[in-house]
């Protein structure tokens, strides 16, 4: 936590104005002491102290005493009292002053500066860690924008970068970073508000009671859904293109009635569905070029929908992130050690895993809880800093694999996951689950999308049959 | 002695320039040697002169009894000298009528000025005999008590190079001396003025500025300047710091020092004190003067232990020691 500066500077400056006075009072010398003074500063050669205690002594002075008491009134007479003594400012109070001064310069010009091990240091170095994060997060959503087309996250995206940059300089204070966050959550916000907006004009919900409400908790459900329909309006146009038999007519017109069926069920924009209703009527008489005129509309409205989704579900997440991070800045170093999920979206619609998702990390108790403390603490195996070595840190048990996939970033759900605490004894925990349908068809989609050698296509599906099967 | 008045100390500051200035107008340069002379002879001490033979130790002393009218007698220490050399002895004389009877006959000792040169030649039995004299202004010869004449002032000459054959003076005897004054080799400049001055036709002479009844009372005015309570408490400071068992000792004199100075090394020191400041117009003892006359007031008084031996060690850099670190006291604390 760092030091309210300005409030220590104000408080120091007003100590020093009291707290010098009152030691000048106290420290005041004797009018024997203030004759000694005067002195050694107007070397009088100790007459006046001498004097004074001649003066202070009950017997009348005579002889030389008194010719000495006159000679000291002699030399006190010329005496000026500036010069005898001088407004002195004792060494506390100019150690009060400097201190106040440093102070208020280190909160004039050193803001955000922090001493090494210090609370602010930690958080310091919080805002630093999590303006990368931001930063990571902006190029992945800025990426994904330009491959699916998302207009206001592709709007968004370098401002949360810049956001990220400005948190990773040094010398930035709490209160400024979460001023810039609060500020990029209220855009956030913003954006997904006039996106959502857009949504509910599109009326994925098709009656007129549901125009604008939100259509957020229903999006991941929609967007499979959605992409399995676009998926199937693609291949029936694909059909229609070289399939013109009797036997494939009523083939596509039942698929189409189907996929009419589906589309009312999922309460699709009405424009689409007439466009497949009037498709299926073009297919039953036989014109295939005037369906596949009308499912190209219907394509063209559903993919139009599915960049929404996208849009609003890119925003939401990135709104997330921020408040996390500001969430993270707020309580300091205090999260510095544990674990920490960060996940994010591929361009294809999938389930929204800020909430819990189709394979959600969950972590164990024994994960979250703090390593117990020992000799060799943060030490590498065996190597402890004390004079007697300790058992060798637990650490997990694991082996690297060293095979790369080749080929670039491409959709699905990327899920990482950064251990942050020390590792402990056991086996991984990231057990294999069911594929659920939505992911498996991401998959598929995208394996159909890209030109991938066959002998990699091949160990991708066995990969995902593996996990299907819980092998 | 009666009040004294501003004229007092106005005679006392006209005499005490006066024999500076007849003093100076025999002895070439020492200026500060002449000046600590006086202020013995008017704090009624005794000084111990260490020089090399020919510097003017004897012109010295026999301008300064020119300048005061004071009698004055020269011992030449030597082994052989006995005692009754110095002070006197009973001779058995005869009258006109046959009768004998004892009569005294003083020894140089009763004189008003005594040079006793090369003191440190005569044996410690020979030396002792001063001890008395130089104490308690007073002989004891045959059982009878005999005062000297005031003013008594001894000045005695030790050579520091040819120490065969010497017997250094007991650290007893060093006490009673108020002073030891180094006298200096002279510089160029000087050795040309003396040559001006003692080797033309007419040798310069000292005029008689006072007399021993006025050296008397300058003694007896000089003990009534008052001495300020942080003066006092800065000389027995300055005296316990050269003790290396006091807990204000210097780091110099812990490591040198066997004794340190005596009480009587403080006393001298406000004594001198009090007529240093009486020459300068001043009518109390400062710090200052305790500080200017530590020197010869305590050089002579330090006895340095086996170490501070070996090492060669100065008794004048303990004092110098002792005088940069001691403080003058802390400024009262304020009146509640």
């Amino acid at each position: 936590m760092p030091l309210p500066l300005r409030e220590l500077a104000v408080v120091g400056a007003g100590l020093a104005a009291v707290l010098v006075p009152m030691l000048v009072w106290l420290r005041r010398p004797s009018l024997l002491g203030a004759a000694r003074i005067a002195d050694r500063r107007l070397g009088l050669a100790d007459r006046l102290s001498t004097a004074m205690e001649s003066c202070a002594r009950s017997d009348p002075p005579r002889g030389l005493v008194r010719l000495q008491i006159a000679d000291a009134a002699t030399a006190a007479q010329g005496i000026v009292p500036r010069r005898a003594a001088p407004i002195a400012f004792p060494r506390e109070g100019w150690v009060a002053l400097a201190l106040a001064g440093a102070l208020i310069l280190w909160a004039q010009f050193l803001q955000g500066w922090t001493i090494p091990e210090l609370p602010a240091a930690r958080t310091a170095a919080v805002i630093h860690r999590e303006g990368r994060t931001l930063v990571m997060i902006a190029q992945h959503l800025e990426g994904m924008s330009r491959t699916r087309g998302l207009p206001e996250t592709r709007r968004l995206a370098p401002r949360l970068q810049d956001l990220g940059r400005r948190l990773e300089t040094p010398r930035v204070t709490r209160q400024s970073a979460l001023r810039s966050l609060q500020e990029a959550v209220r855009e956030l916000r913003s954006a997904q508000a006039r996106v959502e907006r857009r949504l509910g004009g599109a009326a994925l919900q098709g009656g007129p009671g549901s125009q604008g409400a939100s259509i957020a908790p229903a999006l991941p459900a929609a967007q499979g859904r959605l992409e399995q329909a676009i998926r199937e309006l693609e291949s029936f146009a694909a059909r229609l293109g070289s399939e013109s038999g009797a036997g494939a007519r009523e083939d596509l017109a039942r698929r189409l009635r189907a996929m009419s069926e589906s589309l009312d069920q999922m309460k699709a924009p009405a424009s689409s569905r007439r466009d497949v209703a009037a498709a299926r009527r073009e297919v039953e008489r036989g014109h295939f070029g005037a369906a596949a005129s009308a499912l190209g509309d219907a394509l063209a409205d559903l993919q139009s929908l599915e960049r929404m989704l996208g849009d609003d579900q890119a925003l939401g997440e990135a709104r997330h992130q921020v408040e996390s991070s500001a969430e993270r800045i707020a309580q300091g170093g205090s999260l510095g050690v544990g674990v920490t999920v960060a996940t994010q979206t591929a361009p294809e619609s999938g389930p929204a895993p800020s909430a819990p998702g189709p394979n959600p990390v969950i972590p164990t108790a024994e994960e979250t809880a703090s390593p117990p403390p020992g000799p060799n603490e943060g030490s590498l195996p065996g190597e402890g800093r004390g004079p007697h070595l300790g058992a060798p840190t637990p650490r997990l048990e694991g082996s690297r694999v060293e095979e790369h996939l080749a080929g670039r970033q491409g959709e699905g759900t990327a899920v990482t996951r950064d251990l942050l605490a020390p590792g402990r004894a056991g086996a991984p925990h990231l057990s294999a689950s069911p594929v659920p349908a939505d992911v498996a068809h991401q998959n598929d989609r995208a394996l159909a999308r890209e030109p991938l050698p066959p002998a990699y296509l091949t160990l991708i599906r066995r990969y995902f049959e593996a996990l299907e099967t819980g092998r | 002695m009666t009040d004294p008045g501003a004229r007092d100390v106005a005679e006392f500051r006209r005499a005490f320039a006066a024999v500076q200035s007849e003093l100076g107008r025999v002895i070439v340069g020492q200026e500060e040697l002449l000046e600590l002379v006086t202020i013995a002879l008017l704090a009624g001490g005794h000084v111990l002169l260490e020089g090399v033979p020919g510097v003017g130790k004897t012109l010295l002393v026999r301008t300064l009894a020119q300048a005061l009218d004071l009698r004055f007698s020269r011992i030449q220490f030597t082994p052989d000298l006995m005692p009754a050399d110095i002070l006197g002895t009973n001779l058995v004389v005869q009258d006109d009528s046959g009768r004998r009877r004892f009569e005294f006959h003083p020894g140089p000792i009763f004189s008003q000025i005594v040079l006793a040169d090369e003191i440190n030649r005569a044996t410690p039995k020979t030396q002792s005999a001063l001890l008395e004299a130089m104490q308690e202004h007073a002989v004891t010869i045959a059982g009878e008590s005999r005062r000297l004449d005031e003013p008594f002032f001894v000045l005695a000459t030790q050579n520091p190079i040819e120490m065969e054959g010497t017997y250094p003076l007991p650290e007893a005897q060093l006490d009673r001396f108020l002073f030891k004054l180094r006298v200096p080799f002279p510089g160029l400049a000087d050795l040309q003025a003396i040559i001006d001055r003692t080797t033309g036709p007419d040798e310069p002479a000292a005029h008689q500025v006072a007399d021993g009844p006025v050296v008397v009372r300058m003694q007896a005015l000089a003990r009534q300047v008052p001495v300020a309570t942080h003066v006092r408490e800065y000389a027995a400071r300055l005296v316990l710091a050269t003790h290396p068992e006091s807990p204000g000792a210097v780091q110099a004199a812990r490591r040198f020092v066997r004794y340190g100075a005596s009480p009587r090394g403080m006393q001298a020191l406000i004594l001198a004190g009090k007529v240093r400041a009486l020459s300068r117009g001043r009518l109390n003892v400062a710090v200052d003067d305790l500080r200017s006359l530590a020197f010869p007031a305590l050089r002579h008084r330090l006895i340095l232990n086996f170490e501070g031996e070996a090492e060669g060690t100065d008794t004048d850099a303990v004092i110098h020691d002792a005088v940069r670190e001691v403080e003058a006291g802390e400024i009262p604390a304020p009146e509640v």
